[in-house]
């Protein structure tokens, strides 16, 4: 069964992997064309910095900038093609039980270190840290500019699944942001793993209602 | 007054520009309509450059006004913006490059911020690949709708100019932008002027 519709696929079904993050830690993994991609809330009121790169070139890295610029949009939303600094689509929202997430603020320098940390150990030294996707972030964002940060409204099992469309590998953290308004209570856990088969996923949560 | 660096970089093209703590670095719209890609370094350290995201973060929006001090990947101060006919500018933008215009407009070979803009620091080290987001001055990029980016032309006026202060030792360059496809230079770049002086400098 190909992971697309695209042709048979003759080398049989990547690799999966589930992975468990500890609150402040990062880990890194990789990702074919067609797998999905699923990062969940092992904790409530988690945030998870997503950084990704392309196995082709270490160069291409997933772009929130990019990201915002190809959707015209300052808000991640299901179908949001997620791109590289290439432009180029790596990822795409495809399923999203919170649609609470933030495309506009930096890392804090412990996550930017953790996923250097966990890169260095998997697959080397990237040669730029580029900004990450702060999943599960709630920062509101005024007509006027204005940025609004509330505690981050996730719920344990909350989940995003990302089609992956580029192959290469993901690093996540267990964030901890900078503006302390983000976070609501203690760090928690995150996991991250990828499915070959949509009939593998878990059912995901239902939508919370609107405040 | 001294008069440290004084240059008009054409429509579409770039150039770098250098400045110690305490001088002014002016910017000019000379025609109108036209957005100004600014990228900044501190000299001592080029791994630490100007941030929209790092600003976006201490000033919690993503638009500067006059005041601001606009602060680096460190989260220092590097620039603060002392005088301002607009008032109006983007930081969330990333420069155009060579797949703006290949990829999205199937026009390749057209001249980029990004590559005007490395022209301009890549003789103090500077890697094309750690190129920081850009300043995009006069930009207008409101916010629209549910979150939607607006795209429309700057409404800067002819002479129009930002005034930024240096907070350290500083080099960086500008690229007038050369997107004339989509609204955003009013579809025709034209030139912009940058001046680094130790007084306000009247153009």
């Amino acid at each position: 069964m190909p992971l697309l519709m695209i042709a048979p696929n003759l080398e049989g079904s990547p690799a999966t992997v589930s992975v468990e993050i500890g609150p402040g830690d990062a880990a890194c993994v990789a990702f074919e064309v067609g797998q999905l991609l699923t990062i969940e809330l092992l904790d409530p009121g988690q945030i998870a910095a997503l950084y990704a790169f392309s196995d082709a070139d270490r160069n291409e890295h997933l772009s929130p900038h990019h990201t915002r610029v190809f959707g015209g949009s300052f808000v991640l939303r299901m179908g949001t093609r997620m791109v590289t600094n290439r432009r180029r689509p790596m990822f795409v929202v495809g399923r999203d039980s919170l649609r609470v997430h933030d495309l506009l603020l930096p890392a804090s320098d412990a996550t930017g270190a953790a996923v250097q940390r966990a890169l260095a150990a998997t697959v080397g030294e990237v040669p730029h840290l580029p900004d990450p996707v702060n999943l599960f972030a709630d920062v509101r964002l005024s007509h006027d500019g204005r940025l609004d940060p509330h505690p981050a409204p996730g719920r344990v099992g909350d989940r995003v699944t990302l089609r992956a469309v580029m192959k290469g590998v993901a690093a996540v953290a267990a964030a901890r942001m900078t503006i302390p308004e983000l976070h609501g209570i203690l760090p928690g856990r995150l996991r991250v793993a990828t499915f070959n088969e949509v009939a593998d996923l878990p059912e995901d949560l239902p939508l919370r209602s609107p405040e | 007054m001294a008069i440290h660096h004084d240059a008009t970089v054409p429509g579409g093209f770039g150039g770098g520009w250098s400045a110690d703590a305490g001088q002014l670095i002016t910017i000019v719209d000379l025609e109108g309509q036209q957005a100004g890609d600014f990228v900044a370094f501190a000299s001592a350290d080029p791994t630490e450059w100007l941030s929209p995201p790092h600003c976006r973060e201490a000033l919690r929006s993503i638009f500067v006004r006059r005041g601001d001090r606009l602060v680096s990947n460190k989260r220092r101060p590097l620039l603060e913006i002392v005088a301002d006919d607009v008032g109006i500018h983007d930081g969330t933008i990333p420069a155009c490059d060579p797949t703006r215009y290949s990829v999205e407009f199937g026009v390749p070979g057209h001249r980029n911020c990004l590559d005007n803009l490395w022209g301009g620091v890549r003789d103090r080290g500077v890697a094309i690949a750690a190129m920081p987001e850009p300043l995009n001055l006069f930009q207008n990029t409101p916010v629209v709708g549910d979150g939607r980016i607006g795209l429309t032309d700057p409404t800067s006026r002819p002479g129009d100019r930002i005034v930024l202060r240096a907070l350290v030792d500083l080099f960086g360059a500008l690229s007038p932008c050369p997107q004339d496809i989509i609204p955003g230079n009013g579809l025709l770049p034209t030139p912009m002027r940058l001046v680094v002086s130790d007084r306000p400098r009247h153009v």
